[in-house]
């Protein structure tokens, strides 16, 4: 929200030097001279900062050797936009009296985790409250939007980047993680589908809107018997090998990438199949019954216990509730409480398979947000409009426990964060999506990619 | 014989061989492979964009299930190459992990649907969308083992042979614009009688058939 003290989606000069520095880099990665340099830094092992320019068998086999531990990155994206007064920055003390808020607010009670006073939650979240309580937890408050219009906004917090006024679109932070690791699936995208850029040729996420990814994982011929499956498969073998011999040196090099890829499908179908199946028990714990995207959540434990990726993304829609937001917002919310809550259970109780000796919660960072909040006050239809700010609860693996970050006013606008606690809101203190994506960077050891997103960080997280 | 007369000679005994030999290029070009011809295809090959492909498998194989070919565009567009304009706005042209796997899904999904399709329209009597040459549940190709059936029987599995052949070249000419080598009738009927062998069933056969072209490199890239 403008605080009066700038003029509304003003960018800094720093701001547009930054974004095009980082637009002409992530542009210019994989073509012309820089390319190539950084394509053989990638292969001769360059360290954190370069985005691996392999090829995609390359890339596999990379992916296959590499099978230590590494850290592994959760996305969840409310899409619409979350009522952060539900969530994790409630109402209470002045807020209750100065007629800034909607009255209903007023009468829920909140709570916190027994040990964690810190992490106040609304009647929203209350039920992922044993979630925060078992892993550390921090909520970011006070998130800067400039323009609370969906795609723009939901573009800045998955990106870091705007996307006014551009040619290219910028990868999601989760891509750009997902780029450096390759491999099948380097990236799995649930639920609908997140920025690639030019990530997309480097390491493509397996991606699925809606419920498409059991079949995508599912063998060709799968109802038949076994031996069916296998003459399918060595007759396609045969077909492309008689086609691939009746070709001269310049075909056969144009499909080289193709006959690459292939040597993936058999892999996935043989790691992947079966494999994210939800049976009847997950589906209770995951409460589908009432939610049938909440099983993604299912999906992405299952994805990351049988260490199928290290990274995930999973958006959720029905956010913008325009209307009735006491019988739209609120449910939806206490759905994605529960499902967390059990998502989080699940990582505790499974042992990474890559380190044993800890628990996929220990090894896993997962991050939960949504393109901005909503207003205090409702509209005219009981709903709740667009607010010019954002939040995220960051939860696991090199998360600072007990803590929230940056804040927001007694009448609900965003403040700035000097790192200890909120302060007037300034081009140095405002934290914002290209902060929060920048410190994510960091936190993966994607430093210098991290620095073309933003030279700031937002401090207290990890 | 005058010079006039050897002039003559010359000139029928040419047209004579020119003829032969046209005759014999043409059938071998009608029966044999590219690879006997000794042709290669030296172009360089790009994947088929997804729009390419939706409008391909509507009027090669008259497809026209909506619920799919929506499905194809908006769950499947950027693995297969495809620009949404919000999250891709550059065309990948390098086939990924994914893009197989959707080829995959989409090839068998829609191997399926156009056979039981067929299999349905055959029922009510119907003419049929890409099953043409015929009878789908019955034709199959003639096995050794028929010789020991009676004559009568024999003949009418050699109907549906000649059948079966001339919809497996109406495939391969509605898919990929070329009738079928030698070499590639041979790995098609082996696994049209491995099928037929192990699932009891012609359908499941045409299934396993058509995906094989569907899921195939040279369909997928143009």
């Amino acid at each position: 929200m403008n605080d009066g003290t700038k003029k509304p989606y003003h960018p800094s000069r720093r701001q547009l030097l930054q974004t095009f520095a980082a637009t002409s880099a992530l542009g210019t990665l994989h073509r012309g001279p820089w390319g190539a340099l950084i394509r053989a830094a990638s292969m001769a092992g360059a360290g954190a900062g370069t985005m691996g320019g392999l090829d995609i068998g390359t890339q596999s086999a990379q992916a296959a050797e590499e099978r230590g531990p590494v850290p592994r990155l959760v996305l969840i994206f409310l899409d619409g936009g979350w009522n952060n007064y539900f969530a994790i920055d409630p109402v209470y003390g002045k807020r209750l009296t100065n007629g800034a808020f909607e009255s209903v607010f007023a009468s829920h009670t909140l709570r916190a985790p027994p040990s964690k006073p810190n992490l106040l939650t609304g009647i929203g979240f209350q039920d992922a409250l044993p979630a925060f309580d078992s892993i550390p937890t921090v909520f970011v408050n006070g998130l800067n939007v400039e323009i609370a219009a969906h795609d723009a906004a939901a573009n800045y917090l998955l990106t870091g980047r705007s996307a006014i006024g551009r040619t290219l679109t910028e990868p999601a932070v989760t891509a750009v993680i997902a780029t450096k690791r390759g491999g099948l699936a380097s990236h799995l995208v649930l639920g609908g589908s997140v920025p690639l850029g030019e990530t997309i040729q480097i390491a493509a996420p397996l991606m699925t809107t809606g419920n498409a990814l059991g079949g995508l994982l599912t063998p060709p011929g799968s109802q038949f018997k076994e031996e069916t499956r296998q003459a399918l498969e060595e007759a396609l073998s045969a077909h492309n090998q008689v086609f691939f011999s009746s070709l001269g040196d310049k075909a056969i090099a144009s499909l080289q990438a193709f006959v690459d890829s292939q040597k993936d499908v058999s892999n996935a179908f043989k790691n992947f199949a079966n494999k994210l199946n939800l049976d009847d028990e997950m589906k209770t714990r995951y409460d589908v019954a009432s939610n049938g995207n909440m099983g993604d959540f299912a999906a992405a434990w299952l994805a990351l216990k049988h260490d199928l990726t290290t990274i995930v993304s999973i958006r959720f829609g029905g956010f913008d509730t325009h209307t009735n937001e006491l019988n739209s917002q609120l449910p939806l919310q206490r759905q994605v409480a529960l499902a967390l809550n059990a998502f989080v259970a699940d990582l505790r109780a499974t042992p990474d398979p890559r380190d044993p000796q800890n628990s996929l919660a220990d090894t896993t960072t997962i991050v939960l947000t949504s393109e901005f909040t909503r207003t205090a006050k409702f509209n005219d239809t009981a709903g709740t409009d667009h607010q010019n700010s954002a939040s995220a609860i960051i939860m696991g693996r090199g998360v600072r426990d007990n803590r929230l970050i940056g804040g927001t006013s007694e009448t609900g606008e965003v403040m700035g964060w000097d790192g200890e606690k909120p302060v007037t809101k300034t081009e140095e203190t405002m934290i914002d999506g290209s902060t929060l994506v920048a410190t994510l960077l960091d936190q993966f050891g994607l430093g210098e990619v991290a620095n073309q997103v933003s030279s700031r960080r937002i401090r207290g997280i990890f | 014989m005058s010079p006039r007369n050897l002039v003559w000679v010359l000139c029928i005994g040419g047209i004579i061989v020119g003829c032969q030999v046209a005759e014999g290029l043409l059938s071998k070009k009608q029966g044999t492979t590219y690879q006997a011809e000794g042709i290669r295809i030296n172009k360089t090959f790009g994947l088929m964009t997804p729009e390419q492909f939706v409008e391909n498998i509507k009027s090669s194989l008259n497809f026209d299930d909506e619920y799919l070919l929506e499905s194809i565009m908006s769950d499947h567009l950027l693995a297969l190459g495809g620009v949404d304009f919000r999250t891709v706005k550059q065309r990948s042209h390098i086939p990924s992990g994914q893009s197989q796997l959707t080829i995959h899904r989409l090839a068998w999904e829609i191997a399926q649907k156009v056979v039981e399709t067929d299999v349905i329209l055959e029922g009510k009597k119907e003419p049929p969308r890409a099953f043409t040459e015929v009878t789908i549940a019955v034709d199959r190709p003639y096995l050794p083992d028929d010789i020991r059936l009676p004559p009568e029987i024999q003949f009418s599995i050699k109907q549906g042979d000649r059948r079966y052949h001339a919809q497996l070249n109406e495939l391969y000419w509605r898919l990929l614009s070329r009738p079928p080598s030698d070499a590639e009738v041979e790995n098609m009927t082996k696994l049209f009688i491995q099928t037929l062998a192990s699932e009891n069933s012609a359908v499941a056969s045409w299934k396993a058939v058509l995906f094989v072209l569907l899921a195939s490199m040279e369909y997928w890239n143009i």
